[in-house]
């Protein structure tokens, strides 16, 4: 049988999982669209936040790519000789589905928001959102490596927001400094903005691909001692 | 000498207080082989290695007389020729049988799905009602896990069985039927092997050809059981004779009435004199005659 990438994805994960990320694609939307209503573009950033813990939540209790609570175990993926190519071909399809489902609840809360209202402030949001992507990425790396519990997880999830906000001035700095170099030209406000949109795309692809290898390293681990503690127990010996 | 489905050389994996230590180890090809030894004696450890679960160890294996450990991680080959059943760590909980089913379709390239359908009806994992795809994997009792696991092992092309505890959580009827599975699988082509541990040596032993008995983490003894039998006695003897028998017996149970042990064969003169009477004994009283010998347990 072909190995594509979706084929893999959907055999690897469990239904549970597909039907909870998609009611919470479907939620996360239609609140985004409320508050994009009530509260403008600001909206999103409740809901940027929501959309993480969501996909937190969901990885967790329903397990996907990227959660480590098994990867000791899958000794039926581990006895093949295609598991290591089923399981990155899932990484990827579970990593690119998150991106899409951010990127579709953000663009909800600008529909409900009636539009983009100002191209730098559209700018400066997108900004601050994908930032908070970026740090939860981050965090979520960590707290992953650490085998830190659900409840921790979400703490970090909280702190990221906190994180992400006080990078966002730092950002925001950064956009001014841009802003004195693109000044002489037309528009330069928003080529400011837009270079730093284009930054933070960045970091975020490469966020997602440290992301993929740190969930692929965790499945390699499983091919070997539990610990770090057992691996030098092992070499002392 | 006859061929080897698996030959390992100089197998060493150090834990923190345990060494797996396996200077030499050869699974004749054609029979069925059981790996026995007490609980932490290594067998899993040793399985896993050899099934390239664990890539931690040093050694060399050579698998179907051809292939070396390298290519088993460059090559498809070997892996497709050996189906591997597990213990607890085999499937993720929420997976469902019927993405048991389609990950086997996309990891094993000779995976049958109508022989795992059939298998799964012949073995009764769903109570004997029809297939049910949507059934979760941690639904299944661990009985009923390790016939699904085997259930998907011989719906594949293989020429080996590497089976971890096979027999462990199965009822009596059923471990009758494993036995069943184990001789029409070497019976269904030349060459095809089983290789598997267990702590039920008594219900398995119909069904086995070769016997390795690990200890600590070393090979303590292994041959087939036909020669085993020929290496060692059973002796039964009076109460008067157990302090003499002792130094003599390889492993020694007394009672009140008298003594009974297992002695190795050349020793059997040494008996010479005490009252005694001689069986050949069976694969159980013989592993843990050399497991006692072997063992920590005091």
């Amino acid at each position: 049988m072909k190995r594509t990438a979706w084929k893999c994805f959907t055999s690897y994960v469990p239904t549970s999982y597909k039907v909870l990320m998609i009611v919470g694609t479907v939620l996360c939307t239609a609140l985004s669209v409320f508050l994009g209503s009530i509260l403008g573009i600001m909206g999103n950033l409740i809901v940027g936040s929501l959309v993480m813990v969501m996909l937190i939540l969901v990885d967790y209790f329903a397990f996907s790519g990227i959660s480590v609570r098994y990867q000791k175990r899958m000794e039926m993926l581990k006895s093949s000789f295609n598991g290591n190519e089923v399981i990155r071909k899932a990484l990827v399809v579970d990593l690119i589905a998150k991106a899409a489902l951010s990127v579709v609840v953000y663009a909800a809360g600008i529909i409900g928001a009636g539009g983009i209202p100002d191209i730098n402030v559209f700018l400066m949001f997108t900004s601050f959102y994908l930032l908070y992507i970026v740090v939860s990425a981050i965090f979520l790396i960590f707290t992953r490596r650490k085998g830190l519990s659900i409840l921790v997880q979400m703490l970090f999830c909280y702190l990221a927001s906190s994180a992400a906000g006080g990078l966002f001035f730092a950002l925001v700095a950064t956009q001014q400094g841009v802003e004195r170099v693109t000044e002489k030209f037309e528009g330069g406000s928003i080529i400011a903005s837009a270079v730093i949109l284009a930054l933070l795309v960045v970091l975020i692809a490469v966020g997602a691909i440290l992301l993929y290898k740190d969930s692929y390293k965790g499945y390699l681990s499983g091919f070997s001692d539990d610990t770090d503690k057992d691996k030098k127990a092992a070499k002392a010996a | 000498m006859e061929k080897q489905v698996i030959a390992a050389k100089n197998i060493e994996k150090k834990y923190k207080n345990f060494t797996l230590s396996v200077p030499e180890m050869n699974i004749p090809s054609g029979f069925a082989t059981a790996l026995i030894g007490e609980n932490g004696a290594g067998k899993t450890t040793l399985l896993n290695i050899l099934t390239g679960i664990r890539n931690d160890y040093k050694g060399s294996i050579q698998y179907f007389g051809q292939y070396s450990e390298k290519e088993m991680e460059k090559t498809a080959e070997v892996r497709e020729r050996i189906g591997y059943t597990g213990t607890d760590n085999y499937y993720l909980p929420n997976w469902t049988v019927g993405q048991v089913c389609s990950l086997s379709k996309l990891l094993f390239e000779h995976f049958h799905e109508d022989r795992f359908k059939k298998y799964c009806d012949d073995l009764a994992i769903f109570g004997g009602n029809a297939y049910d795809g949507r059934k979760k994997v941690s639904a299944l009792s661990d009985g009923t896990k390790t016939k699904l696991m085997l259930a998907g092992v011989l719906a594949r092309d293989t020429d080996l069985l590497v089976l971890d505890e096979p027999a462990s959580p199965l009822d009596p009827l059923m471990r009758d039927k494993l036995c069943e599975l184990i001789r029409d699988y070497l019976n269904s082509g030349e060459g095809k092997s089983v290789f598997f541990s267990t702590h039920n040596i008594s219900d398995m032993e119909g069904v086995t050809d070769y016997a390795i008995i690990l200890e600590q983490g070393k090979i303590v003894e292994q041959g087939f059981v036909e020669d085993l039998k020929e290496k060692y006695i059973l002796v039964k003897g009076e109460k008067a004779d157990i302090e003499a028998a002792k130094k003599i017996l390889y492993t020694i149970t007394t009672s009140n009435y008298g003594f009974e042990g297992i002695c190795l064969a050349e020793d059997l003169d040494k008996l010479a004199g005490m009252d005694v009477v001689t069986e050949t004994p069976n694969l159980f009283k013989i592993s843990v005659a050399v497991m006692k010998r072997n063992s920590l347990i005091k």
